[in-house]
């Protein structure tokens, strides 16, 4: 079996690391990630393209679709940045996502997150389960707040 | 795509145009590459049964990621997405469709600004909704 079930020492490890940060890390936003996730996603808005009008009075260009914040480059876990002890199934649980200023192509986002909870849950299929929340900050090289997210990785 | 949206219509209850997705394992690669989901049940069959899963899934941030395109492809340039939240409630897969919808649930001025928040979904060719939950946009 390549995958165990937690153990009580899994659980105890995870509830040590509430309050923990994460080492944080940067991602140079490029016109071509950009263009790469709106194209994964299969989203042609010209926005993340050339930009529109740009409203508000805000400056014109491309801007970052809402997928820079959902994907996996925002993820400190995936990233390596934070562990996620145990050698069980992971899982994503939920997300909450607050975009708060545009990103741009040269851009640099710094990503820095927090473990803010870790609790046990029991699944009907799934059994035992491990509900880790953290609360990720992105900033960019104004340390301007441009993002914030939210979410529960599960150890089942 | 609709650059120019009626805001006297916007009370709760409207419901946006559904975007339908159909994702190809080809697109689940894309996705994986663009946004490091790297996890082998999203492109290796062997390994997603390995797994105890009943084939390649869909990943939940992709299907996010849709929900997202409904609401900014709604806004178009009248306004933007402040907040979209989401729990992943159930498996999709690849080349089965995947049909994103919203709904108005709240409308309010907020400092000059309309606000109008949506209950938001995903929902498969059987009708059970995979993913929910909630989003916030303000127009200028």
């Amino acid at each position: 079996m390549k995958w165990e079930k937690i153990t009580d020492s899994d659980v105890l490890e995870l509830k040590r690391m509430v309050g923990k940060e994460s080492e944080p890390y940067d991602i140079e936003v490029t016109k071509g990630l950009i263009r790469h996730l709106a194209e994964a996603v299969g989203d042609s808005n010209p926005l993340w393209r050339d930009g529109g009008q740009g409203s508000k009075g805000e400056e014109g260009g491309a801007v970052a679709s809402p997928a820079l914040l959902i994907c996996n480059l925002t993820n400190t876990i995936i990233q390596g940045k934070m562990s996620l002890p145990g050698k069980g199934r992971r899982l994503d649980g939920w997300r909450e996502w607050k975009y708060i200023s545009p990103i741009r192509p040269g851009d640099v986002i710094t990503v820095k997150s927090r473990i803010t909870d870790v609790y046990e849950r029991h699944g009907k299929k799934l059994g035992r389960m491990v509900f880790m929340i953290t609360e990720t900050i992105l900033t960019n090289q104004r340390s301007e707040k441009v993002g914030m997210i939210r979410g529960s990785a599960v150890r089942y | 795509m609709n650059t120019k949206i009626s805001f006297d219509n916007l009370t709760p209850g409207m419901e946006l145009t559904p975007l339908v997705k159909r994702p190809t394992t080809r697109q689940l690669v894309m996705w994986a590459g663009a946004s490091w989901a790297f996890d082998e049940y999203h492109y290796d069959r062997d390994f997603a049964v390995e797994y105890g899963l009943p084939d390649i899934i869909v990943q939940g941030a992709l299907k996010a990621a849709f929900l997202a395109q409904l609401l900014t492809d709604w806004i178009g340039e009248a306004g933007v997405l402040r907040e979209l939240n989401c729990k992943y409630q159930g498996m999709d897969f690849p080349d089965e469709e995947i049909t994103c919808r919203g709904r108005i649930v709240n409308r309010q001025n907020v400092a000059g600004e309309i606000v109008i928040e949506l209950e938001m979904w995903t929902e498969n060719p059987r009708g059970k909704k995979t993913t929910r939950g909630t989003a916030r946009v303000a127009l200028y």
